[in-house]
């Protein structure tokens, strides 16, 4: 393809073309900033669905809008016939494959992470080590607050190899789980009566969701996991925290032992 | 369900007893919600909305009401009409019914009702456990509930439980009993905070909730004309129907009738024969007349109460008396009945339109007009006419007492309220308040955080501590800390 060729693909910029592709730049930062800070600076002021809705709403805007920008820079540059575009797209593609490999893949990625929505702003998720909640799901990367309120931006395109686990999914709902373990001499349906009072009477409880105790016998005592749902997914750590103090004052108040620490090994022969 | 119909058919019931699911919450009138929704709208963009005219009596001429006065001109809620359309429900009620269960908003004081209705059928009255035996050994308590025949009642259900969970074991064991038909009927009355976490705690569904219905703007402008008039309604017997009526003093269309019932009036027929008009400072429009001859339909003001306190006489009550005002140098300011009917009219319509009309006239001509009257005549022409007020006659016409209602203001809750606060406030109306130390037990912050927090709720006047030792969720508050518990997505009550 000669320069005439590659030329003639493009129009001629003119100061009214350079005026348009700045406004049509311009607005386009200026309306992501806006979506990404309004909706966000709203959402915090709300609860519950309306709160995740709303989070889960930025990055689907700012893909329509890149997309409008997008469509509306081009007839501006080129020539807008198939021939033209499928030059210009097909350099470009060739172009981003090998020099921006990774880069590309995570923009692909991001694109897919709106479509699929693997996570949302606002939802508590588990890539590789990282635990944290969703507060931007951004074109390359999303950001993950930690409980210990440590930053970390994860690029989309771990979509390809790493699972992603989702506690909420999209929903203010959250499961937590509070362990206990119980020397294994004990009236275990009372135990489990008196977990289940203990989440039924937590403060940060949502009350209608269910409540669970599940109890296995292990070879140092019987350990018992409490399940149940805080209001707000936010809460999940003060509800744990909260289940787990109060439930281990009311054992103990009630004459439970808790697990002897370290386990004693199974004495051969026991099994069975 | 039963009801007190009044002795004209222009008057609907006052007390309705409904079960839970036919609970109507009144609707505020649209132009009154949409101005009020507006001047929020502006005030979150840090603007206010400008006053379309200036008020017929400003705040700084007007004076609170002295608390004698204010028991005077609005006497304490009398519940013998609702006792005894109670007890002729529970003369219909099926034998099969183990206990029937009355639920009261907050501050409705329900619990009185029950009250009431054991002195009149000297019932059984069971006293509320101490918090100590709910959290600890309460087979004492439960051993002493009556097990016979006779119906008894048990006014705080509230007060049998804590959010704790040693906190739950005496409600189950009562509720055991309850249902096993081991204790005979009971008449329990429960806050309905406390009612709707309990449904998860007890079998609720196997028990009759009722409540009294909402006052809507018809029923508070009947009941609160009554309480102007300084004595309760009477029943009588003998209706049409063969239920009880309510004859009720000092509203527009009734003449009184004495105490034949041989009921408590607290204060002398002459004095509660006495006119009163309650008139809104800023408009100068009649919003209340007792005992006068003026026709006076419900304003959308009453309207507007009754939906602000989403019609729990308690809250609307206390919203009301704190809402009263007199002039300083005329007390009790009389005007004379000479007033032309259309300064009544000028200021007040019935029926639905009423909410509009009044509404627009707030900011339009209308209200000058009647402003100008109201003004007048209260101002000036009452004002002299009372300068000598023990001895002014004005031909064979009572003195007309008048009382100055400041407008409504809806209280808005602190910006910074957290999540620490909402599990207080929350705390405090599941258990229809709470002492310190109790609620300090409950939540999972600091004892000295949450005395701290307990410390600022009361400094803005959300919470305060009342005699019993307890807080609570002030009356004023109440609406706002509702609408902020519901919006973090806590339990709320279903009334």
């Amino acid at each position: 393809m000669d320069t005439e060729t590659i030329n003639d693909l493009f129009r001629r910029l003119d100061t009214g073309a350079l005026l348009d592709l700045t406004l049509i730049l311009f607005g386009t930062v200026a309306l992501i900033l806006l979506v990404q800070k309004a909706l966000p600076w709203l959402a915090n002021r709300l609860h519950g669905k309306s709160r995740h809705y709303l989070l889960a709403l930025v990055p689907l805007l700012r893909l329509i809008i890149v997309i409008g920008a997008f469509l509306l820079a081009v007839p501006t540059l080129i020539e807008p016939s198939l021939q033209n575009m499928v030059a210009i797209f097909g350099s470009l593609g060739l172009a981003l494959g090998f020099a921006l490999k990774d880069y590309a893949s995570s923009l692909v990625a991001g694109i897919v992470a709106v479509g699929e929505a693997p996570y949302r702003n606002g939802d508590w998720v588990q890539i590789g080590d990282t635990y944290g909640e969703v507060t931007h799901v951004g074109m390359r990367a999303v950001n993950l607050v930690t409980p210990d309120d440590n930053l970390v931006s994860i690029p989309h395109a771990k979509l390809w190899t790493e699972p992603i686990s989702n506690a909420n999914n999209g929903s203010p709902q959250l499961q937590c789980t509070a362990d206990f373990y119980l020397h294994p001499a004990h009236d275990g349906a009372r135990v489990r009566e008196l977990l289940f009072d203990v989440a039924l009477t937590s403060p940060y409880l949502a009350l209608g969701e269910p409540i669970a105790v599940v109890a296995a016998e292990q070879p140092w005592g019987t350990r018992y996991r409490l399940r149940a749902y805080p209001i707000d997914a936010r809460q999940q750590f003060r509800f744990a925290t909260d289940l787990t103090l109060r439930a281990k004052a009311e054992l103990l108040r009630q004459g439970f032992r808790m697990a002897a620490v370290p386990a004693r090994p199974e004495p051969a022969g026991a099994s069975g | 369900m039963a009801s007190i119909d009044s002795e004209t058919e222009q008057q609907g019931p006052i007390w309705e007893l409904v079960g839970l699911s036919d609970y109507r919450l009144p609707s505020a009138p649209t132009a009154t919600s949409a101005r009020r929704g507006l001047s929020s709208l502006m005030r979150l963009f840090g603007r206010r909305q400008p006053a379309s005219q200036g008020p017929v009596k400003t705040e700084d001429e007007l004076h609170r009401l002295e608390p004698e006065r204010l028991e005077a001109i609005i006497s304490p809620i009398d519940w013998h009409p609702a006792a005894q359309l109670l007890q002729q429900a529970l003369e219909q009620r099926s034998k099969l019914d183990p206990a029937w269960f009355i639920i009261s908003p907050p501050a409705a004081g329900y619990a009185g009702l029950l009250e009431t209705w054991a002195a009149q059928q000297a019932a059984a009255c069971i006293p509320s456990p101490t918090y100590e035996i709910v959290a600890g050994d309460h087979s004492g308590w439960l051993a002493d509930l009556p097990a016979g025949d006779a119906p008894w009642t048990l006014p705080r259900l509230e007060r049998c439980w804590l959010r704790h969970p040693a906190g739950l074991g005496l409600v189950r064991e009562l509720f055991d009993r309850l249902l096993s038909g081991k204790l005979g009927f009971g008449l329990i009355g429960c806050d309905s905070w406390a009612w709707a976490y309990l449904r998860y705690v007890v079998p609720t569904q196997a028990v009759r909730a009722l409540t009294l219905q909402a006052l809507d703007g018809e029923r508070l402008a009947n009941w609160l004309g009554q309480l102007a008039a300084g004595g309760p309604a009477e029943l009588s017997t003998g209706s049409p129907t063969g239920s009880p009526t309510v004859k009720q003093k000092g509203t527009p269309t009734v003449t009184p009738t004495g105490t034949s019932t041989g009921l408590p009036n607290r204060l002398s027929v002459a004095h509660s024969l006495r006119p009163r008009r309650f008139r809104h400072a800023q408009s100068g429009n009649l919003l209340l007349s007792v005992n006068d001859d003026e026709e006076i339909g419900v304003t959308s003001e009453l309207r507007y109460l009754a939906a602000q306190s989403r019609g729990n006489p308690g809250v609307a009550l206390q919203l009301w008396r704190s809402r009263l005002r007199s002039e300083p140098d005329k007390p009790e300011a009389v005007e004379a009945e000479a007033d032309d009917e259309s300064d009544a009219k000028a200021g007040d319509e019935s029926g639905e339109e009423a909410g509009g009309k009044t509404a627009d006239k707030a900011d339009g001509k209308a209200v000058d007009k009647a402003s100008d009257k109201a003004g007048d005549t209260v101002g000036d022409k009452a004002g002299d006419k009372t300068g000598d007020r023990g001895s002014d006659k004005t031909g064979d016409k009572p003195k007309v007492e008048t009382i100055w209602v400041a407008p409504a203001v809806d209280l808005e809750l602190p910006s910074g309220l957290d999540e620490a606060e909402a599990l207080i406030l929350h705390a405090l109306l599941l258990h229809d308040g709470l002492p310190t130390e109790v609620v300090e037990g409950l939540l999972p912050h600091a004892r000295f955080q949450t005395h701290s927090l307990l410390l600022q709720l009361a400094a803005v006047e959300v919470i305060r501590s009342e005699p019993d030792g307890c807080w609570r969720v002030t009356a004023f508050a109440y609406a706002a800390v509702r609408s902020f518990l519901a919006g973090r997505r806590f339990l709320v009550d279903d009334v």
